[in-house]
């Protein structure tokens, strides 16, 4: 159903997407991730806490996965 | 003994002590009189050392309660160390007046009350609960002063008051008395010769 | 402020609130208010300070040990500040805690200047600083005061030194100024704004206080102009000029007209004694400080905000030891408490 000359960029955005939302996740678990680190090494307890909070920002990388999961499936 | 003993029944004699006994009456009066005016002077300082004991102890319990809260607020640590910043200590001059011919001291202090500015530490760096303690003992300290004069004063016209009364004593009761008996001893010793004189003209006569 | 600068804050924030989570709590304060010395004592053994009374009981006891363990305490807390800290957060920590150099400065300077023996004098320094404790044991050798000026003048401190001429309280105010100035000028060179936001109502409120207590000392509006610290935040130069010339009520009137005024309108009419209104300021400058740290929670002020309230923390322990021990009524060691 798609002409091959298609399929790259089909392919090459659903790179895009995993590639950018990745970026995306980084940025946002930088500062999260400092500050789990500094929360941590004052008390233990924030360690599960600030996994948690670390990995929300993940979930933006996880939409990418998904975006370009459904590029390379669907169409 | 004393006085009757060693003295010699004459007329010259007489003289001398009706002289010391006169003169002895007289100082006693007017001893008595300094007494008295030194007891009254003695009440209106003891009403005044009261007066100043009472406040040292007031300001007493004021000035450590404010180092207290000093040390408490701003830690021991600091106000030790703001307490090393004053070297000089303040200066006391010491004079004599006369009272009644007893001399008592005058105190007088200089630079024991400080300005804000005078007080050796900085300004910026400290609160003004360091200023308050500082101000708190600065007035005890000028109480105090104040207390050591009267009090003083106190102490010297007490000893003269009780030398005074032991001079009075002596002279009313010891001096005067002795004066007397000897001045009536020669009397009677004056009288008994002319007697002796009389009785010996007659038997002469007869 | 861009997000790269949030980015730097996070790991330090972060650490200074969960620093600050183990504060004692305000509501603890009444509590131990009521306890007795050794239970007080026992409180702060089981709390943050164990380390530091642990380590210092050997050579303190009782309220002596609970004192010397607290302001060891802090100056290790101060310390960690600046070790954990980096570029930006780092720089700005070490100027504001310059505040033990030059603490440590007039201390020796104090005891040299009244004789007062080494070990009373080290007994006293607190090594937060910049200044080592091996730098200051060096100092203490020293036998006068021009002799420690000298050791010092290598060091940034010496220019608020060199003018010394016998008069102590002179180069302890020269101190205070340089470390306001300093802390300015480490504002405007990182174009810190909030730093010099917090750092200007400091200077407000320090002026404030002084003014207070040099009105009512009487002091002349010349005397007084010079040691203001210049750069506040809403009492400008011109402000202060006309505060200082002002005879002491009308100074108290004028005061109305700025933002503090709220802060000390009920004590204000009680001029006997300023220590109402200065902890009224204190408190001032603590809620203002937690204040601007919420607005602004990845940036130094939530760092400021920590110092600040872990010095009064200590503050209110020490109170509340050292008014029981000297048996002050629970009235008057209550109305010290920054709370």
């Amino acid at each position: 159903m798609v002409d091959p000359s298609q399929a790259g960029m089909v392919a090459l955005g659903a790179g895009i997407a995993v590639g950018l939302a990745g970026i995306g996740a980084g940025m946002g678990e930088q500062a999260i991730g400092a500050a789990a680190v500094g929360a941590m090494a004052e008390d233990e307890k924030f360690f599960g806490k600030g996994l948690l909070m670390t990995v929300i920002p993940e979930s933006i990388a996880i939409f990418g996965l998904v975006v370009s999961l459904i590029l390379l499936f669907v169409f | 003994m004393a006085i009757k003993d060693n003295i010699k029944p004459t007329r010259s004699e007489l003289i001398e002590l009706k002289k010391k006994i006169k003169l002895s009456q007289s100082g006693h009066k007017l001893l008595k009189m300094k007494r008295d005016g030194l007891i009254l002077e003695l009440f209106a300082i003891l009403e005044k050392a009261k007066d100043v004991r009472a406040e040292v102890e007031k300001q007493f319990t004021v000035a450590s309660q404010k180092l207290a809260i000093a040390k408490s607020v701003e830690g021991a640590v600091v106000v030790r160390s703001t307490a090393f910043a004053l070297k000089d200590t303040p200066k006391l001059e010491l004079e004599s007046k006369n009272v009644m011919g007893v001399v008592v001291p005058k105190i007088e202090a200089s630079s024991v009350h400080k300005k804000l500015n005078e007080h050796g530490y900085g300004i910026i760096g400290t609160s003004s609960r360091i200023d308050e303690a500082v101000d708190a003992y600065e007035i005890l300290v000028e109480k105090l002063i104040l207390a050591a004069e009267i009090e003083t004063t106190m102490k010297k016209l007490l000893d003269d008051i009780e030398k005074t009364k032991r001079r009075v004593n002596a002279l009313e009761f010891k001096v005067i008395p002795e004066l007397t008996e000897a001045k009536d001893f020669i009397v009677l010793r004056l009288e008994e010769m002319e007697r002796e004189n009389t009785f010996r003209l007659k038997r002469i006569k007869g | 402020m861009g997000a790269s600068n949030n980015v730097k804050y996070a790991y330090i924030v972060a650490r200074v609130r969960a620093m600050k989570s183990k504060l004692i709590p305000r509501d603890m304060y009444p509590k131990i208010l009521n306890m007795e010395i050794p239970e007080i004592t026992r409180f702060i053994e089981e709390s943050e300070y164990k380390k530091d009374v642990d380590e210092l009981a050997k050579k303190y006891k009782g309220t002596e040990l609970i004192e010397h363990a607290m302001s060891q305490n802090l100056a290790l807390t101060y310390r960690k500040l600046i070790e954990v800290s980096q570029n930006e957060a780092n720089f700005l920590i070490t100027e504001y805690l310059r505040f033990w150099d030059i603490w440590n400065i007039k201390t020796m300077l104090r005891g040299k200047f009244s004789g007062a023996s080494e070990e009373d004098i080290v007994e006293h320094l607190v090594a937060a600083g910049q200044l080592s404790y091996r730098d200051l044991m060096e100092l203490v050798k020293i036998g006068t005061v021009e002799g420690v000026i000298g050791a010092l003048s290598r060091t940034p401190y010496y220019p608020a030194l060199e003018g010394y001429k016998g008069d102590l309280a002179e180069i302890e105010n020269a101190l205070d100024k340089w470390y306001y100035a300093k802390r300015i000028e480490a504002a405007i060179q990182t174009g810190n704004k909030l730093f010099l936001k917090f750092l200007r109502t400091e200077i407000d409120l320090k002026n404030l206080k002084m003014l207070f207590r040099m009105k009512r000392a009487g002091m002349e509006r010349e005397d007084i102009m010079k040691l203001i610290i210049p750069g506040g935040m809403e009492l400008k130069e011109a402000d202060l000029n006309r505060l200082a010339s002002l005879p002491l009520n009308e100074f108290v009137r004028a005061l109305e007209e700025f933002s503090y005024w709220n802060a000390i309108a009920d004590v204000s009419s009680d001029l006997s004694s300023l220590i109402n209104i200065e902890i009224r300021l204190d408190k001032y400058g603590l809620e203002y400080a937690a204040r601007i740290s919420y607005y602004y929670p990845l940036s130094i002020l939530p760092i400021l905000d920590y110092i600040l309230s872990k010095k009064i923390e200590v503050d209110n322990l020490r109170i509340i030891v050292h008014g029981k021990e000297t048996k002050l009524p629970e009235e008057i060691i209550k109305a010290h408490l920054v709370m």
